[in-house]
This record gives structure tokens, C-alpha cells and sequence, in this order.
């Protein structure tokens, strides 16, 4: 209808024109609710996403996409705000977790602090134990009679629990030995822990006090001397011969001789001290101060090294034994010195540092020195010529010490600089304890007259190495940094548990990457994640020149990291149950550094093989999880380090953005052993902490070790590992030998014909193939565990997957010489090729060269 | 007491801040109080020698800063003037009306109040007649007629608030002895500053409130630039979150709450109640379709006669009545039936003069006594049969016509379907004959409607009245131009969307179909003639260029193209052709009988001439095709 007409009909009965009204009355009161509607209504319920999709997208409702798109970008506007949520909430927990460091480490201070009382505390609260527990004893016995033994389990049980529960470190280690090694290894952990074992005990603090009175002491007569041991001396003769004592009994008879040079003291030392015999006493025609007395001694020894030791320190056992090994270990060494500690067991000097002012600091002076910083054998800017050794030829070759410095103060430092101008190193050996009387040499009167030369002598030597010193830190600043001043980068390596590399390839492995680090000029810090203290392991390491740390030095990594991070430029860690504890607290403390993740091998590539095998939906899902974890760590991680080209390839795949390097295990060319003829049996070697091993030597005496027998009647087996779980064990036969744990398994490879490697799954490089082939030992192995190592079947390995296929490789090495001299030349090519320490050294610069650049870029 | 202090900080704009004093000047205050105009360095020199001018005049104190200190330095100057009294701040662009300060003023004597604020039309706290938003003042009334209806409707009334913001603020002495002055530097502009200073004294134990009965009017934001202003009101609004945690929630606490609403609508009824004639109140279901649109156009029709109120279901037994212009916010909620002798009241206060229902689906039962209790005359229109059915499109499960069965199919249709209402057919038809038969009208927009009516209410008298509208025009005779593949800027994307949008602005019969997808989103219909197909197989394309039958086919390419497969199936369509006279096309179309070529740069005016010209559309006289092969300029 026309709208005109339509509108006049509807309006035909509204009354046309104005009301005219203004209200005249008020409004009646609306109650204010019905301005609101009533709370739990929404209007229009808004439509979801999806249904907007399909009535805007699907439908074509024009409404219905604009509405679409103004909600998705609200949505995306939300996302947005919830990332930064997110990240605030992260950078807040990061905070938090750094403040909560800083309280534990208050903490930790304040508990060394009061550790004194806190011990007879602890003292006195056992005594209440041990009545409490036997009061326990007495009342339950009743009920222990009536046969409810059940409920005192119970009890001790509970307290046990209890004990447990105080002690939550001990559980973390254990639980870290239980992941790592099995709970067999957990339980023997915990049974040497039980005993004390494995963990740092301070030596009960040795009191050293002077002899009584000279008595008869006896040196054996040397004629060709190793070693002279310098002694100056200016009266006192008790102080002297507790020194000679102390020589006496610590070191080792035949190696040296002792020249006491007498710096013509009133009464001739030679008569004070004329019990002892064997010693050569020189006496000075006059006083010549402390340089001009050894300068005298020296000419007048024979060793091929000179020592000097002051008369008024005690040497301790082992101390020259450790001297020598630096001397043999380091040809470059030009100097040694000793660690210096009080009579009362403070520490007095680990090695000196030299500040740019020619000022010097004995590094330590009054601390722990069990501490783990002043432990482990470095290059230090001088020692304290309260024990020096030097080689005759290079003590003579830099003119002995300069007697511009006479009468004394400065010489030692002056000596440290000119050896190493020279061309050489001066090393600390914080293994050669020596207890120094400090300030005892000379009198009282002189003393205070030598001090006055110290401030000359400073000016001159600051003057002398003015160079040199140019490039030291101003003095007090950054000493921690200082005292190890060779050191082109610090690196922390934190590996799962204590190096042992007797016992696995994968300490080997790593103890290799330390050498190499430690070659390279790098100050290495090496943690144990359960922070545990195992001898022989943690002497060898810090001989090795590896910083290492342990409970009660550290009380924990994380606290390791807030109290020391910033100074390292690498932080690598080992293993990614290690890295996915402390990459977060790296990444905050020491955000400069390049974090490594060492994976050592893949450990979902193993679960996941391992899940296939065992075909459970549950282990898939854990082999899952574990992939998700380690390929985040990864990208997380500035490098991670694989053994296989094969693992980098996969990874490329995985996570491509990744930088991803092989390190792998590393291996020396070893003697061959035997001929071909002379050989006999074969040898499997492998630590059963490692499930596919177990895997392996099960499979290998169910299902090929029959057909061996058939083929080769008489031919043994060896199965050499330790940690041997009952199952293996009782497999073992007349030509199958379970052999355990053996020290030294050299034998084995230069007597056996070939080696099996009958893994059925697992990952990363194989340490048994790699060790059979760098003694040229043949290697019969499954498909599975040559992957990634470079090796073609037929030119240097024999491969079989199935048992029967298996037993017939192991026939054909067995019988075919000149097949056996292929495979044994070709292994060792794939050693020298693949697996030496040149290959890992080139990895490794190539890391130092990523983390000099990574602190460029970070500092930038 | 004290004179207030009504300060006025100015930085530009003459006229406004001209408005703005005379507003003040011209109020009928009986409240003493003393205009402090901060002139904070305004660059514009006749503004300085008005407000010199004032000065000099003796109508205001005039504070002058040597150079621009912003907003909050300048009132913070004006604050200190004077620190024995209260004061208003009232930006430049703002205007009062009638005895606004006396309305305000005794406020300041409530215990523990603060800052005290009022409505105004843009930008603050409480604006009319939509919350929030930039309103024009509504038609009919000034700034002084408005601030009169607030006067009378909401007198001495006011609400609690936790913020308060707006072009006129009342602060306190008290409050200003305790809390201090603005502070603009946590929140790194001017922005916000009231905003923050209402937080403080709130945390302080002020009450900061809004006064219902007073409105200020506001030009805009005068003072500031917009489009910086926006950037930096949200960067204070970040830095406020950040300082006041509990603020975003107070906020959103108070958008709901929305305390000052109450006061907005009591102006609305107000105006409903003496609009000059009486409102036509509408009943329909809450969704769009043809009812809505009929609703819609009647009440535009209606609209110089009388006003239109809608009602429609809100939520369960809930229903809305509201203001259905797009630019007024009155809705007031009534549950039925318990409230609806309110609804009544209130509908016969605004007076109501008729009520006309288009549907009651999804409305309550109680809907149907609303024409006794309000007791005016109403309409019925009969949008479907609802009446007759409560499927008001007769309609079985599957969707199809039921065929209208007889009283025993439909008993039986609504056991398995229960109706609204839960009524039996009977009960139903009963109720709608009632509501139909006391209808002063009902309506049908056709006669079958009517007959099928009927056919149950035979007494009942229908007009038969078709809905009202112009004829709609023949639709044009248009040139569909296909442009076929994945268009990309390099096969000429953009230029398509700026023929799409010459054709647009010039109104030339022209449409574009892009037969295929885009790289980018462009605009389409209905902003621009262009719609977008969407992917096809390629093989399919033949048959969509059949089903499509485009005019002509445009091939955009701003890159010599090498070849173009989808050329050869434009070639085989025998359709016409125009290309950018680049890469392969001149070659390819030589021969093509239909074809023509525009320089690859030629702006859109160019292509779409062609484009009628190839369509036979063109306005001109149709030139050669060849005459288009024009060198492309570099």
C-alpha cells in the first residue's frame, strides 16, 4: 500500500495535534530495579565463536561475519593481554625465585655461623633419641610378645620416615642415583653413604706444634739426588728440626738431599743440629739475607730440582710426590708451590695473586682450606717461597733469585714473573700441603726491618713487570676472577652424578671433554647434580687442573648458581633430567653464559625403542612425554651436544631452529695384543646400569649364544660389567663368563677374538664398539647399535639383526683371518677418523668460539 | 561560607571557551562564587586578549602561565589560589545553564564527600541520553531546557561512585587539604589526572558522587588533540591499573552497576511524558525479519505524529520496554505478570495512546491482559498464524506445510510439540479469538492470511491492508564483469577494488565478480559492487563462467604475464575480453574478435570505460577497440 494513504487509515484514530500538557504532577516513583535487569540475565546471550563461523563463514549472514570479526579480534586482543599476563607472572616467579636464593643463602651463612652451637645442640637431641628410642623398646616389648611385631615395624618405620623427611637432600640424591643407575645402585649408594662413603668429611683439624727438643735424626746418604731440598736458616734449631723431622718421614727416602745453608747465625746451626746426620750444613761466611742464602744453596745443589723449603714449616705426607707430578704431568711447568695452611689448619696462601700496583694477596689467606676454590691444581702469579720448586736449570737460566730485591720481600713474586717470562708455568698444588709458622725465620729486630723493604721492593718490582702487570685487575677488585687470570673462559659442567670413568664410557667421555676444556685454556667447574664427593674421582679431576665442587661446599645447584653464575661464560649440562632442573635458574643467573645441553643420548630415541619392544600404551606415553621434554630443552638451550651425526640429523628435523653439534665419545688408538691365532673367546663389556645392556646379554644366551655353541663348541663368552642383576648372572656357564666388575679390562681386547654388541635398542654412540675398535678388535653388533657411528657392515663391523644372522657373523670373524685383519684395521680407521680427541678438540673450539661470541652479543 | 571557586582552564579554541564564560556569566546562581580562568599559554592571541579582556572587565581572575604547563599545572596554579575554598573545575569547552552551582554546591556539605560530578552529553562518567558515548543533545532541547528536566527530575538526588570524570568537577576543600592537587606524573600525561585524584581520595575516605540534577553541556575535547589524546588516555588508563589494582574491578563493577542510570531515565520518562503527543506502544517478538522491518517502517511513518515505544521479551518471564531510536537509551524491565500493574501505571503516566501488537512469541502469557490493564484501544497485525497455531508457519516437523488439519491433527501436532504457553489448541485459539475480537483493529497485510483466519474466527472483521512501501525500482540493466584466478596485487587486485570503487562513487552499471580468491582481503558488497566467488577446481571453470554469464571478462595483470591459462578459457568462452595491454595478453588476444586492451597503468576510470565498452554499456560513443591499444608510459 501506498505509505501515505497506509498512514493516514492507521492514524485515523489518533487524535490529531499537541497535548499540550506539561506534567503536572511528579513522576510516580519507579521502583530503581526496573532500570536493571535482573542480575543473572544477559540481554542476548552471546553466540560462540563457531556458531558465528557458521552463520557469518558457512551461511553467509553478513551480520554474523562483521560480528565474527570484531569478536576474533577481541579474542586476539585477550590472547594478547594473557601473554603478557603470563609473562609478567614468569618474570615475577623468576624474581621470587632469585630473592628466595638470596634468603637461603643468608640462611646457609647464618647456619655455618651458629654450626658450632647447632652441633652440640644436635649432640644433646641424640642422646634424647637414643633414651627416647630405648624407652620405645622396653614398653612395646609386651606387646612384641603377643606377636603384634607388625605395629613396632610400624613405628620404626615412621621414624625412619621421619629421619627421611629431615633429610630431604639425601632423598634428592637418592632419587637421582635411582633415575640414573637403577635402585640396585640406589640401594649400594645408600649402604656406603650408610658407612660414609661418598661424601666430603673435613679432616679433623690437625694441631702442628714444634718439636720438644733436637733429637738424632738420620737422612740416608744420596749420591745422585732427584731433588735438593734448600733450607735457610738463621738460628732457632727446634723450629728447624721439626722442619727436618717433618722431611724426614714424608718423603720419599733416595730421591733427595738436604742442604741447610746457615746464614752465619751466632752460634753455628751446624753444631745446634749435630744429632742429625745425612744432611749437608753450608754456612754463610756472612749474612746475606734470605735471596743471598738460597741463591747459595741453589749453587751448591745437585737435584735436577731445587726446593726451597723455610725452617719454619712442617711438610705433610705425600707433599713431594705431589710437587714431582707437575713437574712430570706439565713439561711447561717452571715453578711449583705448595698450599700453605697455619699451624691450627687455617689456610694461608692456595698460590698468590699480583695486582696491577705490583701489590700481592696470598689467595685464601684465613679460610677453609678444604674449600673446593682452593683445591684443584692452576697457575697461580707467584707462590710463596716458603716452598718453591724449581728446575736447577731454570733457576740458573733466570739468574737465580735477583738480588736487587736483598736482603728480602718480592723475590718469590719476582721469580714467578721471570719463570714465566721465560717461557714458563707456575703452578699451584694445593696436594703438597705445607704448614708455615709465618714470619718465624728471621728475628723479631730483623723482621721489622725487612717489612720496611717490602714497600721498596713493590716499587721495584712494579716498576720491572710494568708491562706484564698492566693487564691485571686493580688491586682487590674481582680477586675470584684473578686467581685464575690463564682462564679464556669459565665453563660449568654440571653432570648427573660423580665422574667415575673406570666404571662407564660416559664418564669417560666427559672426563675427555674436561681435559680437552682444561687444554684449551679453560677454567672448568665441574658439579655433580646430587653434589656428592667420591674419592678417588673428585682428586683426579682437581689434578687435572677441574675446579669441583660438593656438599657442603655447595648446598645445592641452584644455590651454586645465585652465589657464583655470573662468572662463567659456558654452562653445560649433562643429561636432560640435570639440564631440565637448572636450565630456568641458568637462564636467570647467569644470563650471559651460552647454556649447553649435553644430552649424552637421546633419551626419548631410547624409551621410544624401548616402549616398541615392550608395546605398552603406557610406556609410549611416557616415551612421549620424555620426547616433549628433551626436544624443549633443546630449544631452549643456546647448543645442545649430540654423540651421532645421526641424532643431528634428526633433531635438524625435529627442532630445526636448533643449534645442534656431535661431540662424541672419545677414544685413543690402544695396542693390538695378541696375533689372530693366539686369540681366543669373545667379550661383551658393559655396565648393566643401562637397561639395554641387560636387554642385550639376555638375548645373546637365550637366542645366539646356542647357535655359537653349535658352530664353535668350546668357544667363551665374556660378559665383563659391573652392577650385574641376578637374571644375567645366572646365565652364567662353563663358556659363559660373568665376570662383574673388572678394574682393568685391557685383557680382554688384546686376548679375545672379537667383540659382540647385541643391542636390541637404545641410542647415541656405542662406548664398547668404540674401545673394542681402538684396540683393533673385531666387532659383531646389531643394526640398532652401529647407528650413527660411521661404520659400513663388512668394511669394519659384521652385522646381524636376527640370532641366526648374528651367530653367523660371529662364526665368519671367528674363522676368516683375513676378514678378521679388514674389520680390525678398518675399526681402527673409524676411530682415528670419527672418535679422537682431535675430532672432539675441533668441536669444542668451535664452542668457545660460539660462547666469545655469545658474550659479545649479550654484553652488547 | 566561603565563595567557590569556578576555574577554567583554557589553551584553545575562542569561541567555545567564549560560550563556556558567558554560560557561567549568565547563570542565575544565588552561591557566591569567583571565576578563576587559567589562560595556560595559549597560543591562539585572541583567546589571550578575551580572557585579558575579562580580566580587565572585573568578570574574572586570571591566572596567565608564560608558557604551556598542561591541564593539571594549570588548575593545580588555580587550586592553590585560594586555600580556604572549594572549587569547581570546568573545562573550556563546557557550558551551564540556570542556577547550576546551586544545585551543586550544598552537596559539599554532605559528610565525607569528595569530588562531586554531574551529567553532561560527551565524554565522562555520566552522559546523556546514552551512557558513554558522544550524544548530540536530543532534538528539541538545549542545554538549559535539558539541565531544567534534570533539575525537576532527579532534585537533590545522587549516587555513589568510584570514580568521576566529565567537563565539570566539584572538589572539596577538605578533600583537596588531604588528598593534594593533580598529579599527572605516573600516568605520563594530563590524561586521567581526575581520575587518579578520585582513587586517592577515595583511598583516602572520600566519597566521590554524582549529582542527578544538574547537566552540563560539552562541545568535545576541545582541549587536546583527539587522535594523540586517544593514545595517551589509554596509556594512562594502563599506568592507573597499574597503580590502583582494585581499579579495573571497581570499573567494571560500575559499568554494571551503572548507579547513575536511574537519573537518565527518569529524564527520559520525563520527556516521554510531555512529548506534545501521546506515544503508539508496539508488542513483537525481539527479532529482526519482515515484522521488525514493518515495525520499523510504520513507526518512521508515524514519527512526526507521535513517538513509538517498543516491547518485547527480555529474558524468561522478563519483558523490555524501550525507546527504539537508535540515539536514546530509555529501557525500563517488568517481570509479568506480578509487575505488570506497574508497567501499566507507568505506561498510562507517560500516556500511552494506543497499543499495537505484532506477534507475542516468546513473551509471557500476561502480555495479553496488558491492553485491559493499561486501558487503551489496540491493534492487532496478523504477521503469520500465531493466532491460530502456536507453529506460526503451519508447518509439520519436517518443515513442510501441514495442510492445516482439523482440530484433532492439531491437538495431536501439539502433544508431540508443546506450544507456548503450554496451552491445548483450544485454550490457544480461545485466547487469540479474545485478544483479536476486543482488538479495535486487526490487520492483515494480504487476503489469504485474512481467509485462513477466518476460517477459525468467522465473526471476525479483517482489514486487509497490504504493508506500506514504494514500489521498489525495475533493477538496472548492469555490466557483470568476471575477473577470473587467485587475484593477487600482481595480477591486479587493488586496481580491480579501485574500478569497484570509481564504478561506486560515478554510479556506473558496473559489478565485479571475482571468480576465484584473493590474496588480501579487499572491500565487497554491500560497501563496494564486488563480490567474491571463492576457490573453484579448475576444471570447473568453464561451467561457472556458463552459470555466471558475465559481460565481459578483465583480465588486471600489473606483471607481464607469460601466458595465463585462464585466458584460453575466457578465449573459449567467446565472451568479451579487456587486458592491460602487458606480457602475453596483446599477443594472445590478436584475433580474439571481442577483445580489448588498456595500458597496464591506465587509472580506473580508463578500465571502466572500457569495460562499458566491451560490455556495450558505454555512456560515450562506442570507440574501436583498437583505439584503446595505448603504449604503457613507464
Amino acid at each position: 500500500m501506498d505509505p501515505g494513504q497506509y498512514v493516514s487509515k492507521y492514524l485515523a484514530p489518533v487524535p490529531a495535534g499537541s497535548r499540550g500538557v506539561r506534567l503536572t504532577s511528579s513522576l510516580p516513583e519507579l521502583d530503581e530495579r526496573h532500570y536493571y535487569l535482573a542480575e543473572g540475565h544477559v540481554e542476548a546471550t552471546p553466540l560462540s565463536l563457531i556458531q558465528l563461523f557458521s552463520a557469518g563463514v558457512d551461511c553467509g549472514h553478513t551480520e554474523a561475519r562483521n560480528e565474527l570479526k570484531r569478536r576474533v579480534a577481541v579474542v586476539d586482543q585477550q590472547l594478547e593481554e594473557f601473554r603478557s599476563i603470563r609473562d609478567r607472572a614468569q618474570g615475577d616467579r623468576e624474581h621470587l625465585a632469585a630473592e628466595l636464593l638470596a634468603a637461603q643463602r643468608t640462611l646457609y651463612t647464618m647456619q655455618i655461623r651458629t654450626g658450632n652451637d647447632e652441633t652440640s645442640l644436635s649432640i644433646a637431641r641424640h642422646r634424647i633419641d637414643e633414651l627416647e628410642s630405648s624407652t620405645t623398646w622396653r614398653l612395646t616389648a609386651p606387646v612384641r610378645g603377643a606377636g603384634h611385631g607388625a605395629k613396632v615395624m610400624l613405628a620404626q618405620g615412621r621414624a625412619r620416615w621421619a629421619a627421611i623427611r629431615r633429610a630431604p637432600q639425601f632423598v634428592a640424591l637418592m632419587w637421582s642415583i635411582v633415575r640414573n643407575e637403577g635402585t640396585a645402585a640406589a640401594f649400594r649408594r645408600a649402604w656406603a653413604k650408610i658407612q660414609g662413603r661418598g661424601r666430603f668429611k673435613a679432616p679433623r683439624a690437625a694441631m702442628f706444634e714444634l718439636e720438644e727438643d733436637v733429637a738424632p735424626l738420620t737422612f740416608a746418604p744420596n749420591d745422585a739426588p732427584r731433588v735438593s731440598i734448600v733450607i735457610p736458616v738463621f738460628g732457632n734449631p727446634v723450629l728447624t728440626f721439626t722442619c727436618l723431622k717433618s722431611v724426614q718421614a714424608h718423603s720419599p727416602a733416595g730421591q733427595f738431599e738436604v742442604l741447610i745453608v746457615d746464614d752465619a747465625s751466632p752460634e753455628p746451626v751446624a753444631e745446634q743440629l749435630k744429632d742429625v746426620t745425612g744432611a749437608q750444613f753450608v754456612r754463610n761466611a756472612v749474612n746475606l739475607g734470605f735471596i743471598g742464602t738460597c741463591n747459595h744453596g741453589a749453587a751448591l745443589a745437585r737435584g735436577e730440582i731445587i726446593v726451597f723449603l723455610n725452617n719454619d714449616t712442617i711438610v705433610t705426607p705425600g707433599w713431594l710426590d705431589a710437587i714431582l707430578a707437575v713437574f712430570r704431568e706439565h713439561p711447561d711447568a717452571g715453578l711449583v708451590g705448595a698450599k700453605l695452611i697455619y699451624p691450627d689448619g687455617r689456610l694461608q696462601e692456595a698460590g698468590g695473586i699480583v695486582w696491577r700496583d705490583g701489590s700481592a694477596w696470598n689467595w685464601g689467606r684465613n679460610d677453609d682450606p678444604d674449600k673446593p676454590e682452593y683445591n684443584y691444581l692452576r697457575e697461580a702469579d707467584y707462590c710463596s717461597g716458603a716452598c718453591l720448586a724449581v728446575p736447577r736449570a731454570l733457576f740458573r737460566e733466570v739468574g737465580g733469585f735477583d738480588a736487587s730485591y736483598a736482603p728480602a720481600y718480592y723475590e718469590d713474586v719476582d721469580l714467578a714473573f721471570s719463570v714465566r717470562a721465560a717461557g714458563r708455568k707456575v703452578y699451584y698444588q694445593p696436594f703438597a700441603t705445607v704448614v708455615h709458622f709465618e714470619g718465624q725465620t728471621s728475628g723479631t729486630d730483623e723482621t721489622a726491618g725487612v717489612k720496611r723493604h717490602q714497600v721498596v721492593n713493590q716499587a721495584t718490582f712494579a716498576k720491572k713487570w710494568g708491562n706484564t702487570l698492566a693487564l691485571h685487575r686493580a688491586n682487590g677488585i674481582h680477586p675470584e676472577l684473578e686467581h685464575d687470570r690463564g682462564a679464556q673462559m669459565r665453563v660449568l659442567v654440571v653432570d648427573a652424578c660423580m665422574l667415575t670413568p673406570d666404571h662407564d664410557a660416559g664418564s669417560l667421555r666427559m672426563q675427555a671433554i674436561l681435559e680437552i676444556l682444561t687444554s684449551l685454556r679453560c677454567k672448568v667447574t665441574f658439579v655433580a647434580d646430587n653434589l656428592e664427593y667420591r674419592q678417588p674421582y673428585v682428586s683426579q679431576l682437581q689434578q687435572r687442573g677441574v675446579e669441583v665442587l660438593f656438599h657442603p661446599y655447595a648446598s645445592s645447584i641452584a644455590e651454586l648458581l645465585a652465589r657464583r653464575s655470573s662468572e662463567f661464560d659456558i654452562v653445560l649440562m649433562s643429561r636432560h633430567y640435570v639440564a631440565v632442573k637448572h636450565l630456568e635458574a641458568v637462564r636467570s643467573f647467569a644470563p650471559r653464559a651460552l647454556v649447553v645441553f649435553d644430552t649424552v643420548d637421546l633419551h626419548f630415541l631410547r624409551t621410544e625403542r624401548q616402549a616398541e619392544l615392550e608395546g605398552s600404551a603406557l610406556a609410549r606415553a611416557a616415551a612421549r612425554a620424555k620426547r616433549d621434554e628433551e626436544l624443549a630443552l633443546i630449544r631452549k638451550a643456546d647448543v645442545t651436544l649430540v654423540v651421532s651425526p645421526y641424532e643431528q640429523a634428526l633433531l635438524a628435523e625435529l627442532v630445526p631452529k636448533a643449534r645442534v653439534m656431535v661431540l662424541s665419545t672419545i677414544h685413543e688408538l690402544l695396542p693390538g695384543g695378541k696375533p689372530f691365532a693366539e686369540r681366543e673367546g669373545l667379550v661383551f663389556i658393559g655396565g648393566f646400569q643401562h637397561p639395554p645392556n641387560t636387554d642385550a646379554v639376555l638375548w645373546y644366551a637365550r637366542e645366539i649364544l646356542p647357535r655359537v655353541r653349535e658352530a664353535l663348541p668350546g668357544a667363551k663368552t665374556y660378559i665383563v660389567g659391573s652392577k650385574v642383576p641376578a637374571n644375567v648372572r645366572a646365565l652364567a656357564a662353563e663358556d659363559f663368563i660373568v665376570t662383574g666388575y673388572v678394574p682393568d679390562v685391557t685383557s680382554y681386547f688384546t686376548g679375545c677374538r672379537a667383540s659382540i654388541a647385541p643391542l636390541r635398542y637404545g641410542a647415541g654412540v656405542k662406548g664398547k664398539i668404540n674401545l673394542a675398535m681402538s684396540y683393533g678388535l673385531p666387532v659383531i653388533a646389531t643394526t640398532p647399535s652401529i647407528e650413527g657411528m660411521h661404520l659400513n657392515p663388512g668394511e669394519d663391523v659384521l652385522v646381524g639383526d636376527d640370532p641366526a644372522a648374528f651367530a653367523a657373523e660371529i662364526v665368519r670373524a671367528y674363522r676368516d683371518e683375513a676378514l678378521w685383519q679388514k674389520l680390525a684395521a678398518g675399526g681402527r680407521d673409524n676411530i682415528r677418523k670419527h672418535f679422537s680427541r682431535d675430532v672432539a678438540r675441533s668441536t669444542i673450539t668451535r664452542l668457545i668460539a660460539l660462547a666469545r661470541g655469545n658474550g659479545m652479543a649479550k654484553s652488547a | 561560607m566561603p565563595p567557590v571557586d569556578v576555574i577554567v582552564p583554557v589553551y584553545r579554541n575562542l569561541e567555545a571557551t567564549r560560550r563556556c564564560i558567558e554560560s557561567v556569566l549568565a547563570s542565575s546562581c544565588h552561591t557566591r562564587y569567583e571565576l578563576v580562568v587559567v589562560n595556560d599559554g595559549t597560543p591562539e592571541p585572541e583567546l589571550a586578549r578575551y580572557l585579558r579582556a575579562l580580566k580587565d572587565r572585573g568578570h574574572a581572575t586570571l591566572i596567565e602561565q608564560p608558557s604551556r604547563q598542561g591541564y593539571a599545572a594549570a588548575v593545580n596554579r588555580a587550586f592553590a589560589l585560594h586555600r580556604d575554598r572549594d572549587a569547581v573545575v570546568l573545562q573550556s569547552d563546557a557550558e551551564v545553564a540556570n542556577d547550576w552551582l546551586d544545585r551543586l554546591a550544598p552537596r559539599g556539605d554532605a559528610r565525607g564527600v569528595g569530588v562531586i560530578g554531574t551529567f553532561t552529553n560527551n565524554a565522562g562518567t555520566a552522559t546523556y541520553p546514552l551512557m558513554r558515548s558522544d550524544n548530540p543533545l536530543p532534538a528539541g532541547l538545549t542545554i538549559a531546557s535539558l539541565d531544567a528536566l534534570f533539575a525537576r527530575a532527579n532534585p537533590g538526588a545522587s549516587a555513589s561512585l568510584p570514580v568521576l570524570d566529565g567537563p565539570c568537577l566539584y572538589f572539596r576543600r577538605d578533600c583537596l587539604d588531604v588528598v593534594g592537587a593533580f598529579d599527572a606524573t605516573p600516568l605520563g600525561s594530563d590524561y586521567g589526572v581526575e581520575v587518579d585524584f578520585c582513587l586517592r581520595a577515595g583511598s583516602a575516605g572520600f566519597r566521590n558522587i554524582l549529582a542527578g540534577d544538574v547537566f552540563v553541556g560539552h562541545s568535545g575535547r576541545a582541549s587536546f588533540g583527539t587522535r594523540e589524546g586517544n593514545e595517551l588516555a589509554s596509556r594512562s588508563e594502563l599506568a592507573l591499573t597499574k597503580l590502583y589494582p582494585a581499579y579495573a574491578n571497581q570499573r567494571a563493577d560500575a559499568l554494571v552497576r551503572d548507579p547513575g542510570r536511574p537519573f537518565a531515565r527518569r529524564v527520559d520518562l520525563l520527556r516521554l511524558a510531555e512529548a506534545p503527543s501521546r506515544p503508539l506502544l508496539f508488542i513483537s517478538h525481539p527479532w529482526g525479519g519482515g515484522i521488525r522491518r514493518h515495525m520499523n517502517d510504520l513507526a518512521s511513518l508515524v514519527a512526526a505524529r507521535c513517538e513509538v515505544l517498543y516491547l518485547e521479551p527480555a529474558a524468561g518471564d522478563t519483558v523490555k520496554l524501550y525507546w527504539p531510536r537508535a540515539d536514546e537509551g530509555f529501557a525500563v524491565y517488568f517481570t509479568l505478570p506480578g509487575e505488570l500493574p506497574d508497567l501499566a501505571a507507568l505506561l498510562r503516566t507517560i500516556g500511552v495512546e494506543r497499543l499495537h501488537f505484532h506477534h507475542v512469541h516468546l513473551l509471557p502469557r500476561g502480555i495479553l491482559e496488558i491492553p485491559s490493564a493499561v486501558g487503551v484501544p489496540y491493534d492487532c497485525t496478523l504477521h503469520d498464524y500465531f493466532a491460530i497455531c502456536p507453529q506460526y508457519h503451519l508447518v509439520t516437523e519436517d518443515g513442510q506445510y501441514c495442510g492445516e488439519p482439523d482440530a484433532t491433527g492439531c491437538a495431536a501436532c501439539l502433544t508431540r510439540r508443546p506450544g507456548q504457553w503450554g496451552l491445548d489448541i483450544t485454550s490457544w485459539r480461545g485466547a487469540f479469538g479474545q485478544l483479536l475480537r476486543g482488538a479495535d483493529r486487526v490487520i492483515a497485510p494480504s487476503h489469504d492470511v485474512e481467509r485462513r483466519i477466518k476460517q477459525y474466527f468467522a465473526d471476525l472483521s479483517i482489514h486487509v491492508w497490504p504493508h506500506p512501501e514504494v514500489a521498489p525500482d525495475p533493477p538496472p540493466r548492469i555490466a557483470r564483469v568476471a575477473v577470473l584466478g587467485n587475484l593477487s596485487p600482481e595480477k591486479g587486485l587493488h586496481l580491480v577494488a579501485a574500478c569497484a570503487r570509481e564504478a561506486r562513487a560515478l554510479g556506473l552499471p558496473l559489478v565485479f565478480r571475482l571468480l576465484g580468491s584473493t590474496t588480501e582481503p579487499i572491500p565487497q558488497s554491500p560497501d563496494l559492487p564486488l563480490t567474491i566467488h571463492g576457490q573453484y577446481i579448475d576444471t570447473d571453470l568453464p561451467l561457472l563462467i556458463g552459470a555466471e554469464k558475465p559481460d565481459v571478462i578483465l583480465f588486471a595483470a600489473q606483471v607481464p604475464e607469460t601466458y595465463a591459462y585462464t585466458l584460453s578459457v575466457a578465449l573459449a568462452s567467446g565472451l568479451p575480453i579487456v587486458a592491460s595491454a602487458l606480457g602475453a595478453f596483446p599477443e594472445r588476444l590478436a584475433g580474439h574478435p571481442r577483445s580489448g586492451t588498456v595500458p597496464w597503468n591506465a587509472p580506473p576510470a580508463v578500465w571502466n570505460e572500457a569495460l562499458l565498452a566491451a560490455a556495450g554499456l558505454s555512456q560515450r560513443p562506442a570507440a574501436p577497440a583498437r583505439e584503446l591499444r595505448v603504449e604503457a608510459t613507464p
